[in-house]
C-alpha cells in the first residue's frame, strides 16, 4: 500500500467510524433494539443520569425529530454543537500528525458544563418530569 | 485565542496573548521562544507574535537540564471533569477506554507495571458481560427480550473485581513513579481510588502536569 493510500485511510478512518455509528443508529433505533449499552446508574439506582436518553435523542435527531430529541435528552441536544466543534478540533489535530494533546478548554467552562449537567440530572428526576 | 509555546522540544500552554505579554515581561518566556495559536499551523517567535516589542534585549534561551531518566513522558492532559462528562454521555464507555489509555501511558513510564494487563482483562470481561453472550445475541436475533443468565452475572462480578485490582495496581505504579524517578510526592487515597478510579487518577495527573510545567519553566530561566 502506497504512502498516500495509508494517509488517506488514516484520514478517512474516524469519519468512517462516525458514519457507521450513524448508520447503526438509523438502522437499529435504540428504542427498539436492546443491544445498546445500558446506563449503569439507571441499572443500579433507577435514577436518570444526565446522559440517559442520549442515544435515543441522537437517533431522533438523525431522523429529523427535533422535538422528540429534546424530550428524550434536552441537555445532549443543547450541547451537541459544542461537542461537534470540539470533535472537529480534535480531528484537525489528528490530521496534522502532531503529538496528540487534547484541546484545552477553560477549567471554568468545564466546571460550568458539569454543574449544568448535575442540575439537569436533579430536575429530570423531580416528580412531574420537568425534562 | 490560546497560544502554545515550545522550547527545546517541550510544549507549554495554552496561554492567552495577555499571559504571553506578562510572561515575556517577567522573563519567564523569552521573545525568541516559538509560539503557535490553536488555529495556526506555523510556529513563530513570541516576539514576532507580540509585534516585535520584546525581541530586543533578551539573551539566547538557556538549555534545559537533562530529564532524570528517559521515562518522564507527561501524563495525558485531558481535564478530569471532561473525562467525567464524556463518560456520562457514553454510558461509561469513554471511561473504560480512557483507563486503557492511562494504563498504556503508565506502562511506558514504568515498564514493569501490570496495570495495563489487568485493565485489558477487565475490559474484555465488561464487553463479554454487556451483551455479547450467546444467549443475549440469540434473543436479540429473534426479537425477544434478553434475560440475564447466572454466568453473565458471574462475569460481571469478575469484571468488577479485576477492575478494582487494576485500579490499585495503577495507583501503586503512579505512586512508585512520582516518588521515585520523578519525585513529586504523589499520594493517592485508597478510598478515592476504590470509588472513582481513572477519574481520580486523571484529576491527580492534571495536578502533576501543572507542577511539571511550573518546574520546567523555573529550571529554564
Amino acid at each position: 500500500m502506497s504512502v498516500r493510500a495509508v494517509a488517506v485511510a488514516r484520514a478517512v478512518a474516524p469519519v468512517a467510524v462516525a458514519a457507521c455509528a450513524v448508520v447503526v443508529l438509523l438502522r437499529f433505533p435504540p428504542g427498539q433494539y436492546g443491544f445498546y449499552p445500558k446506563c449503569p446508574v439507571y441499572e443500579m439506582f433507577h435514577v436518570e443520569c444526565p446522559g440517559c436518553g442520549t442515544m435515543r435523542a441522537l437517533a431522533a435527531l438523525l431522523r429529523g425529530h427535533v422535538a422528540e430529541a429534546f424530550r428524550l435528552n434536552a441537555l445532549t441536544v443543547s450541547m451537541l454543537p459544542l461537542a461537534i466543534g470540539y470533535a472537529g478540533v480534535c480531528y484537525r489535530r489528528y490530521l496534522r500528525r502532531e503529538t496528540f494533546r487534547w484541546p484545552q478548554v477553560s477549567a471554568a467552562g468545564v466546571y460550568a458544563v458539569l454543574a449544568v449537567a448535575l442540575g439537569f440530572a436533579v430536575f429530570r428526576n423531580l416528580p412531574g418530569g420537568w425534562f | 485565542m490560546y497560544y502554545h509555546v515550545t522550547r527545546n522540544g517541550q510544549t507549554y500552554g495554552p496561554y492567552t496573548l495577555e499571559d504571553l505579554q506578562r510572561y515575556v515581561a517577567s522573563g519567564n518566556i523569552l521573545a525568541t521562544d516559538l509560539a503557535k495559536s490553536d488555529e495556526g499551523a506555523e510556529w513563530v517567535q513570541v516576539g514576532q507574535l507580540l509585534g516585535g516589542a520584546f525581541v530586543q534585549g533578551y539573551p539566547a534561551p538557556p538549555a534545559y537540564a537533562a530529564a532524570p531518566g528517559a521515562a518522564t513522558e507527561n501524563p495525558p492532559n485531558l481535564h478530569w471533569a471532561l473525562e467525567l462528562l464524556l463518560g456520562i454521555f457514553t454510558c461509561g464507555l469513554f471511561v473504560v477506554v480512557w483507563n486503557l489509555v492511562l494504563a498504556a501511558w503508565a506502562k511506558r513510564i514504568e515498564p514493569m507495571s501490570q496495570a495495563l494487563m489487568y485493565y485489558i482483562i477487565a475490559t474484555v470481561l465488561i464487553v463479554v458481560n454487556s451483551g455479547s453472550s450467546f444467549g443475549v445475541m440469540i434473543a436479540i436475533a429473534h426479537h425477544q427480550q434478553p434475560h440475564q443468565h447466572v454466568v453473565g452475572g458471574l462475569i460481571g462480578l469478575a469484571a468488577w473485581v479485576v477492575r478494582l485490582i487494576a485500579r490499585f495496581v495503577l495507583r501503586d505504579t503512579l505512586e512508585q513513579h512520582y516518588n521515585g524517578p520523578e519525585p513529586l510526592g504523589l499520594r493517592l487515597s485508597a478510598v478515592m481510588t476504590f470509588f472513582f478510579g481513572g477519574i481520580y487518577f486523571q484529576y491527580k495527573l492534571n495536578e502533576i502536569n501543572a507542577v511539571k510545567q511550573g518546574i520546567a519553566y523555573r529550571s529554564a530561566i
